[in-house]
């Protein structure tokens, strides 16, 4: 699933590691995540949302329905 | 608790449980054999418990990498481990190792090995696939 992970955490100047600091996950997750090979669960989805401020589907794009 | 401490402290009970059984078999209090599989049993649970606290506390995507590898690694090695049996099988059952340098007897063995192996883990695989549904059927 495409995202713009890698967007908004380099908009805060951010490295993996403070993100994955931030969302208490390792930063092979956050790497997976960037690179979009692998997808969150849905509360990782929810705390990742929470932390930038915006909605889901605003950081996730899950595609045509 | 951080992963080397863990796998300190379940090194440090598995040498400990060794040691117990060491002294056990000396002292006669039980045979070497019982003593050996009692350590191994106590020190793997004691493993057990003490990865288990890694375990629930590893992030989703680390835990979704053991659980595609059990799946796929244990699935492919099992398929080995089957096919390797019913080989030796035919030689436990109908002869003709001698090539192998295997006598039926042997080729049995191994056979009950490996089928007991699959047993266990596909009964311990049933029990957990259970509780995790029973858990979450309610």
């Amino acid at each position: 699933m495409k995202n713009r992970l890698k967007v908004l955490r380099a908009e805060r100047d951010w490295s993996q590691a403070d993100l994955a600091e931030r969302l208490e996950v390792s930063r092979q997750t956050i790497n997976a995540l960037e690179t979009g090979k692998y997808d969150p669960s849905l509360p990782l989805a929810f705390r990742i949302a929470r932390l930038f401020g915006q909605p889901i589907e605003a950081i996730f794009d899950g595609g045509q329905a | 608790m951080g992963l080397p401490t863990l796998f300190l402290a379940a090194t440090g009970l598995g040498l400990l449980a060794g040691g117990v059984a060491v002294v056990a078999a000396a002292f006669g209090l039980a045979p070497v054999a019982i003593t050996k599989a009692v350590a191994v049993l106590v020190a793997g649970l004691a493993g057990l418990v003490l990865t288990g606290r890694w375990w629930k506390r590893a992030d989703e995507a680390v835990r979704e990498a053991h659980k595609s590898s059990w799946y796929w690694g244990g699935s492919t090695g099992l398929l080995v481990a089957g096919s390797i049996a019913v080989a030796l099988a035919s030689v436990a059952f109908g002869g003709g190792g001698d090539q192998f340098g295997l006598s039926p007897a042997e080729a049995g063995l191994v056979v009950f090995g490996v089928a007991m192996t699959v047993a266990l883990m596909l009964l311990g695989y049933g029990l957990f696939w259970a509780i995790w549904w029973l858990r979450r059927g309610r």
